[in-house]
């Protein structure tokens, strides 16, 4: 698997894990000795602030003249005097990125980049990994979260104990009329079987080879396939958004732009879940919805 | 190993000495003891205060502070932060050395102006410091390799205090203390400076053996920790040793 994970990050300038902790040790072996890592081993001065811990290590790098740079990069400007102790996780998310983005490195590692930090946050680290597509440098992340792994712009594959699987080919179906009409969808929570309406399904999702059906909030565990779930449910006003997520489309209220290529969609009571629309996916729903 | 690094982290230390509570209690406490007496023991004179609070800050500062900065790094995580950033070790500790020395004597100096005393002897009595708490610096580095965290660097740094600081503080009244005390490198302080309080006098036998003591207790504890630390390193992956 190793031989496997270093030709995978040979190729792309972005690409983008689905792994667990244990799988850092793994990626980070196969990353230069000097390259930029932002994981949750090192952690920031809490007494300063963010102006003088980033001219604290622009100090240290010798590279006073990227400053600017990585302030701008991460828009750093407006809390530039603040305490980093007081800072909001997705502002040290920045600050550690910007302190990172001062080594001026060829290669960056970044695990869990989008979790657990606010949607501002969210939209400003996107938008510089989006960037890497101009420049002259890798960046490798990995992330715990299927649906943050697949909002990342690149290249996605997940890291299971069988290999590394790409999550971005797209499987092609065909329509079977042999596959009976089913009104109502089974799924199972505690041992407990379930039958849900299909209008009362708000998402579906694939990770780590079982699927997901969400309903008010709540997980069950849905013993279909997506393409098979995607034929049931596509005339109720389900659309296939993504290789991963099967979404009902009455219960989407917003499409969030991140980057030229990065797209996501909120649903109604998902406030802090954002479903990953592909990059296939995106001309299809404009043409549809006429954005 | 770059300057300028030591310097920048040099800086930082400085700036955390004063404003980690930890480590500026341990600082501050010589210097307020010495305030302290000063205020009310008129009786005994000010070089006995002087002796005593420097005996205490001689004790402290590079046994305690020392390895405490270094815990404090470790506790925080940031010492891999630093690694990441190439700082490397000899960088790192040198840095840490430094800042112990210059707190030693800006606390040093704090006591003489506080006990006013002769101000003849104040170069010397810098000198004086200068070589005991750099005979002191590696006992406290041995202490930083041993500790895993400040509580515990904490209690490893008691013992050798006690022992730097009281033997030589009771050597003035005891004559076993005084036999025991020509063996600590903290007695240089009592045998130049208050043995000789008339008028402070480097070259005297007794006192070029305590600075001979300084140095043989400096050579004994840089090969301890030359030896702990290629066995246990400061406690980070191979990746940032150097």
């Amino acid at each position: 698997m190793d031989d496997q994970l270093a030709n995978i990050m040979n190729q792309g300038k972005l690409i983008h894990f689905e792994g667990t902790q244990k799988d850092v040790t793994r990626i980070l072996e196969c990353l230069e000795q000097d390259a930029a890592i932002v994981d949750n081993q090192g952690d920031m001065y809490e007494r300063m602030t963010v102006k003088k811990y980033l001219e604290f290590f622009a100090k240290l790098l010798d590279h006073r003249s990227f400053m600017d740079s990585a302030i701008d990069q991460m828009h750093l400007t407006d809390f530039l005097d603040k305490k980093i102790g007081k800072c909001t996780k997705g502002q040290r998310k920045r600050v550690e990125i910007a302190r990172e983005i001062l080594k001026n490195e060829k290669e960056y590692f970044l695990l869990n980049p989008l979790g657990d930090i606010d949607a501002d946050s969210r939209k400003i680290i996107l938008g510089w990994m989006d960037s890497f597509h101009e420049k002259d440098a890798r960046l490798i992340t990995l992330s715990q979260s299927h649906q943050y792994t697949c909002l990342c712009p690149g290249e996605h594959y997940e890291m299971t104990d069988q290999g590394i699987e790409c999550i971005d080919k797209e499987r092609t179906t065909e329509w079977n009329p042999d596959i009976p009409f089913i009104n109502k969808i089974s799924a199972t929570y505690n041992e407990k079987i379930f039958l849900f309406n299909p209008e009362d399904i708000d998402y579906a999702e694939a990770s780590e080879g079982k699927v997901y059906i969400y309903v008010h909030n709540e997980k069950y565990s849905c013993s279909f396939k997506m393409d098979d779930l995607e034929k049931k449910l596509s005339r109720f006003g389900f659309y296939r958004c993504h290789r991963s997520y099967l979404v009902n489309m009455q219960k989407v209220v917003e499409i969030i732009k991140w980057t030229r290529n990065s797209y996501s969609m909120k649903l109604v009571k998902y406030e802090n879940t954002d479903i990953p629309l592909s990059k296939a996916k995106i001309q299809e729903l404009r043409n549809m919805y006429q954005w | 190993m770059k300057i300028k690094k030591v310097y920048t982290l040099m800086k930082k230390d400085i700036i955390t000495c004063f404003t980690d509570k930890n480590i500026l209690i341990m600082i501050a406490m010589p210097v307020l003891f010495c305030i302290f007496y000063t205020m009310i023991m008129t009786v005994t004179g000010s070089g006995y205060i002087l002796m005593l609070c420097s005996l205490f800050n001689l004790s402290i500062t590079p046994v305690c502070i020392l390895p405490a900065l270094i815990a404090d790094e470790k506790d925080k995580g940031t010492l891999i932060t630093l690694y990441r950033a190439g700082v490397r070790n000899r960088e790192f500790i040198c840095a840490k050395m430094g800042t112990v020395i210059i707190i030693t004597l800006v606390m040093a100096g704090g006591m003489f102006w506080t006990t006013r005393a002769d101000t003849q002897s104040f170069f010397l009595y810098l000198i004086l410091n200068l070589i005991v708490s750099a005979a002191l610096l590696p006992a406290g580095a041995i202490v930083a390799v041993l500790a895993k965290d400040q509580i515990s660097a904490n209690v490893y740094s008691t013992l050798p205090v006690l022992i730097f600081m009281t033997c030589p503080a009771l050597s003035v009244e005891a004559d076993v203390c005084k036999q025991f005390s020509k063996i600590l490198p903290t007695n240089v302080i009592v045998e130049i400076l208050f043995r000789n309080e008339k008028e402070a006098v480097l070259f005297t036998r007794d006192g070029l053996i305590s600075i001979l003591v300084c140095f043989l207790w400096f050579v004994l504890e840089a090969l301890i920790f030359l030896y702990l630390y290629k066995r246990k390193g400061i406690g980070l992956d191979h990746r940032a040793q150097s």
